[in-house]
């Protein structure tokens, strides 16, 4: 029957877009809740989550048919894992939004603390939903695996993990000594979270794979695209090489060494890991979403 | 009241005609189809042969489509006809890759079949019924069907293919032709339960 054609590009930067905010925000309320020094590393992540999301968001919204309707998916909050999801988004960056504004509002650090966590929650109801979103539709099969929203909530926190870093890295500078000192540690501690990160979502991404090819024809169609077909080079070279072989390597070295190695060097290697991780991230989801086969017309 | 129809693959000849029909009746723009007929090649030479499926919206009796729509634009009616609220939809496609059938359409444009000559005269009227950006989909001619008519498609089969009436009514045509005759459903273990039957033999 071939490819799906209704959801494209766009979709993919609304579900990395979605995954990395909610993702980065996650972490920065952990770095909250971590108390000084990484309390005060943890801002740019409150700031940068919510409008990640909203951006996403945007994004969706331009893709509708009719953009000035998007008003009509909250009229029936529970009809679809959609309405849930339009739901989901809506209260994160809300509630984000909040969470930014929280110092002039005069919400002070404690209650700040809570909302955000309460946000968070939110935020991993959208990293999970991404993946129930495209799980939802039967004409796909390839999407309709319970492993597609435990793939999605990974690739979250890791797009989530690397926008962090590269907040905290490149926002270090002009800091008090303390907060550099903090950054370097925060950074350099995700290593070994990251590592895991990484083997867990390639043993879910080949997972997968092998689980779902054979159980129909389109499956097979899908993976097929993917491993070996219009995908093939995509999905090798920036999926599993740059996505998540070159970090989990690079990554493994800096837990390895740590100790030996110069704290400015394993910052440069966390930042490099970061950048190859958010490449890896959209590419994965563009590659989810392009490789829809529709089920045939089998009688 | 359950709204079904039967198509006897026996009979299809593969004309088009149903397809012609469906899209007069409805005027649907070029490159959009409510209704098809798929054309099956199968085996290898010298020993092959064409199959011909025709293909609509299943009106099933579970449909995804309606599980997936964030607006509440689809709908099942009491008779059983899912039909789409062009007005409440947004555009979103979510129930185009929902859809196990491939029957949802996602009108991008109005476009006339002879775009040089720009509309022509029935399409200026039948365009201006349709809206852009909204998924549109065959609803068995729901406005012939209220009037006690037979959707457009099966009026126009030349082999009187398709029979179209209703499934809860065991005395009704397509009642007693079922129960003769195997109907198949099509991707019947998704537990859709098309409304559409095929009669392979």
């Amino acid at each position: 029957m071939g490819l799906q054609e209704s959801w494209g590009p766009l979709l993919a930067w609304d579900l990395f877009l979605g995954g990395a905010g909610a993702g980065a925000y996650l972490i920065a309320v952990i770095a909250l809740w971590l108390g000084d020094p990484y309390r005060r590393l943890a801002r740019p992540g409150v700031y940068v989550g919510p409008v990640l999301v909203a951006l996403g968001a945007l994004l969706l919204l331009i893709e509708l048919g009719q953009p000035l309707r998007f008003w009509r998916g909250f009229l029936r909050p529970t009809s679809s894992v959609m309405s849930v999801g339009i739901i989901l988004i809506s209260l994160f960056i809300a509630l984000g939004f909040i969470h930014i504004l929280a110092p002039r509002l005069g919400i002070g650090e404690r209650l700040q603390r809570w909302l955000g966590s309460l946000n968070a929650l939110f935020g991993l109801g959208i990293m999970v939903y991404t993946g129930l979103l495209l799980g939802a539709s039967k004409g796909v099969p390839f999407w309709s695996t319970p492993l597609l929203p435990v793939l999605f909530l990974l690739s979250a926190l890791l797009s989530g993990a690397a926008t962090m870093v590269l907040l905290v890295v490149l926002l270090r500078g002009g800091q008090p000594k303390e907060v550099q000192e903090a950054a370097d540690r925060f950074v350099v501690s995700l290593s070994p979270i990251v590592t895991a990160l990484v083997v867990m979502e390639l043993i879910a991404l080949f997972s997968l794979l092998f689980l779902v090819t054979g159980s129909r024809t389109s499956t097979v169609e899908s993976v097929q695209f993917l491993l070996a077909g219009g995908f093939a080079v995509a999905f090798w070279l920036g999926v599993v090489l740059i996505g998540l072989l070159a970090p989990l390597v690079l990554a493994f070295w800096v837990v390895a060494r740590r100790g030996k190695m110069a704290t400015d060097q394993a910052v440069s290697f966390s930042f490099l890991i970061a950048t190859l991780l958010l490449v890896g991230g959209i590419v994965l989801r563009y590659a989810v979403v392009a490789a829809g086969a529709k089920l045939p017309p089998t009688l | 009241m359950r709204y079904g129809m039967a198509i006897d693959l026996k009979r299809c000849i593969g004309c088009q005609s149903c397809t012609a029909a469906c899209k007069v009746r409805n005027g649907i723009p070029a490159g959009a189809f409510l209704s098809k007929v798929l054309v099956k090649e199968s085996g290898r030479y010298p020993n092959t042969r064409i199959d011909y499926q025709p293909m609509l919206c299943m009106h099933c009796e579970n449909p995804p489509c309606l599980q997936v729509c964030p607006t509440g634009a689809t709908s099942k009616r009491a008779d059983g006809i899912v039909v789409v609220n062009q007005d409440e939809c947004m555009g979103c496609r979510y129930c185009v890759n929902a859809c196990p059938y491939d029957a949802r359409v996602f009108l991008q444009g109005l476009q006339p079949y002879y775009p040089a000559y720009g509309p022509t005269p029935y399409e200026k009227v039948s365009f201006a019924k349709l809206q852009t950006g909204v998924v549109t989909k065959c609803e068995f001619c729901k406005d012939r069907v209220d009037q006690g008519e037979q959707p457009a498609c099966v009026v126009t089969c030349p082999t009187k293919a398709r029979t179209f009436g209703d499934l809860d009514d065991p005395n009704s045509e397509i009642s007693r032709l079922l129960a003769r005759r195997r109907g198949a459903q099509m991707q019947a273990d998704l537990g859709t339960n098309p409304s559409v039957f095929y009669l392979l033999a």
